[in-house]
């Protein structure tokens, strides 16, 4: 079992280019600031189930992150998540990584 | 395909780049509510209110409209003293000579009076302060004889200090003045707002700040911005007021504070 | 505005006898009666009462309170229904095509600064309403006598012993009040917007010296939203306005406790920009 992470809604509005300065979320009306962390990957999901080794590596492709900045990473995630920003879900994974 | 690996060569850079500080998702809260409060404060008989928010008087207080109404909360604060006996971390800053003021160890976020957050996590566990790996924290040093604290640069990642919990580096900070090493007087009042309340306190707490830049310490949660501060029936200026202290989002902590006419 | 009270209409015409009046039939934004409130309050401690479009939203004030009543009764019927503009809790003034934007809460000391820039030759837009057409971003101007409440006052008085200052209202529930008349060019432009060039957000604090410090976007973006009346009402068109806003204003905190200095450093910011052309010296 893992945690999966996804944004399904309507796209965010950046008031800059996407990922950074503030950002305008259409479904809950809310504004946020987001430091880079949160700022890339919130530009990095989608509407698909996807585990943070998953983002990451559709972020910067294959990347050996340590256990401190996975921590760190799904510590970003979850701030979204209590913004509002993404959804989780506990998944099981089957051979094909399909959540 | 060469456009390709060098874009993903580049998100590496920003990914290990942005892992090096602490995630940060500050929500907006608007002050339209206290905007309007302002207005209809004028008018209104007594406080004005949303509905369906709580009164900000403790239960079994009264406060009237012609009273200056304070809550306020004690806290700790330790000061590290200039020399020996504290052991420091091995390789982390030297924090001898600063003052430290408690932090709820799920909050704790250092704010300049215009706003700009500095997250940091100032614990103490046993005898022990700690400011967390990762995080960038400021703290303020007294100057002898003034009221205010200058920050000094930033701290790094992994500054601790031990043997914080002798008497005479451990101190309340109330609403009094607060005497220690007979040179240094701290004065401490701030304002803060209660989430969700009608009204504002005058909290006594921790004055950390610093003139020049107005480093200050708040409570917070990550998500909640700063309230602008004011006395409940009173447009009459700050004075006095030093810092930006916010309360936690919890209701229930106004339970912690205690309530008094002044 | 329509009221039997001789002594509220001196005083009304005090205010605003250079404003242009309209004859006739025309749309009204707001109607508003202040009438006294009858039976045995009319002798014995007589009450004002504010009306609008015939309901009373506040209580009854103190009779010889019925100017500053009808002040901030005008206030909060702007407040609560001009939702077509983005509004600004903030102080506005224009030098000459340029606008300064001064938001605050109740003692930062906005209202203070808008009277004494207006009384160095600033054109008042408002001391209490930043209002912005979210379509053009323009600020548009409705002055209004200023409120100056306690220790402005005389704050006020010193930095010019002539300003034009009305009745003071002793014992109203934000202490003792007294406004600034604007002056006849700021009513007789009142249909000439301002572009917004400077976001300044004021500081009062007793004894510290003047502190001009530029604001980051980020920064300034969070402030300028934090005192915006409608910007959760308006949404996406209020995140759209403060990011164009702050991105074409220079945005400072500023620090202050002597008017005189604070003028002349916000008039030497001022003067510096060719655009505001007609910036009194």
């Amino acid at each position: 079992m893992q945690r999966v992470w996804r944004r399904l809604g309507p796209a965010l509005i950046w008031d800059r280019e996407p990922g950074h300065g503030a950002v305008f979320d259409p479904a809950t009306g809310e504004t946020h600031f987001l430091s880079e962390l949160p700022a890339l990957i919130a530009t990095t999901l989608d509407d698909t189930w996807a585990s943070h080794i998953e983002l990451v590596s559709r972020y910067a492709g294959t990347v050996e992150l340590d256990a401190a900045a996975e921590a760190q990473f799904v510590a970003a995630l979850t701030s979204l998540e209590r913004a509002e920003l993404v959804e989780s879900r506990l998944s099981d994974t089957d051979q094909g990584g399909r959540h | 395909m060469a456009a390709h690996n060098e874009k993903i060569s580049a998100n590496r850079r920003k990914l290990f780049k942005a892992l090096s500080a602490t995630p940060v998702v500050l929500t907006l809260r608007p002050g339209s509510a206290l905007a309007n409060t302002s207005i209809v404060q004028c008018l209104a008989d007594g406080f004005a209110s949303d509905a369906g928010t709580d009164d900000f008087i403790a239960a079994g207080s009264t406060c009237s409209q012609n009273d200056d109404c304070f809550a306020y909360k004690e806290l700790n604060y330790w000061r590290v003293p200039d020399q020996d006996p504290i052991s420091t971390a091995a390789g982390s800053d030297d924090l001898r000579g600063a003052v430290i003021v408690e932090t709820d160890p799920v909050a704790g976020v250092f704010m300049t009076t215009e706003g700009t957050v500095v997250t940091s996590r100032v614990v103490k566990s046993g005898g022990a302060l700690t400011i967390h790996h990762g995080l960038t924290a400021y703290h303020g040093m007294l100057s002898a004889g003034s009221r205010t604290l200058s920050p000094s640069q930033k701290i790094a990642s992994d500054s601790g200090v031990s043997n914080v919990d002798k008497p005479e580096y451990h101190g309340m900070l109330t609403g009094g003045k607060v005497q220690e090493e007979a040179t240094q007087e701290v004065e401490t009042i701030c304002y803060a707002n209660v989430p969700g309340s009608r009204g504002f306190f005058k909290l006594y707490a921790g004055t950390l700040e610093d003139p020049q830049t107005g480093l200050a310490i708040a409570y917070n949660t990550e998500d909640v911005l700063p309230y602008p501060q004011r006395t409940l029936n009173s447009d009459a200026g700050f004075q006095g007021i030093r810092q930006t202290c916010l309360l936690s989002t919890d209701p229930a902590a106004a339970s912690q504070f205690s309530f008094i006419k002044g | 505005m329509r009221s039997s009270d001789a002594a509220f209409f001196d005083t009304l015409s005090y205010f605003y006898r250079d404003c242009v009046r309209h004859d006739g039939p025309h749309f009204l934004d707001f109607d508003i009666r202040i009438r006294r409130v009858g039976g045995l309050r009319r002798l014995v401690r007589p009450q004002a009462l504010f009306e609008i479009d015939g309901l009373r939203p506040f209580e009854p004030q103190p009779a010889e309170n019925a100017f500053p009543s009808y002040e901030w009764g005008l206030n909060w019927c702007i407040a609560t229904s001009a939702h077509r503009y983005l509004m600004l809790h903030a102080g506005t003034v224009a030098l000459g095509g340029s606008g300064m934007i001064l938001p605050g809460h109740p003692g930062s000391g906005k209202s203070t600064l808008s009277a004494a820039l207006c009384l160095r030759g600033a054109r008042l837009l408002s001391d209490e309403f930043g209002l912005l057409r979210p379509e053009s971003v323009d600020l548009l101007p409705m002055p209004r006598g200023i409120p100056l409440k306690n220790a402005s006052i005389e704050a006020i008085q010193e930095f010019d012993g002539a300003a034009p200052l009305g009745p003071t209202y002793p014992k109203t529930r934000k202490g003792r009040v007294r406004h600034l008349r604007p002056d006849a060019q700021s009513l007789r432009q009142q249909q000439v917007p301002a572009v917004p060039r400077w976001l300044i957000f004021p500081k009062y604090r007793a004894g510290a010296a003047e502190s001009l410090r530029p604001l980051d976007e980020t920064d300034a973006f969070r402030q300028l939203a934090y005192n915006c009346f409608n910007y959760k009402l308006l949404g996406e068109t209020a995140f759209r306005t403060v990011g164009q806003l702050v991105r074409q204003m220079d945005c400072y905190s500023f620090t202050f406790s002597r008017l005189d200095r604070a003028v002349e450093q916000l008039m030497a910011l001022a003067a510096q920009n060719p655009a505001a052309a007609g910036v009194p010296q």
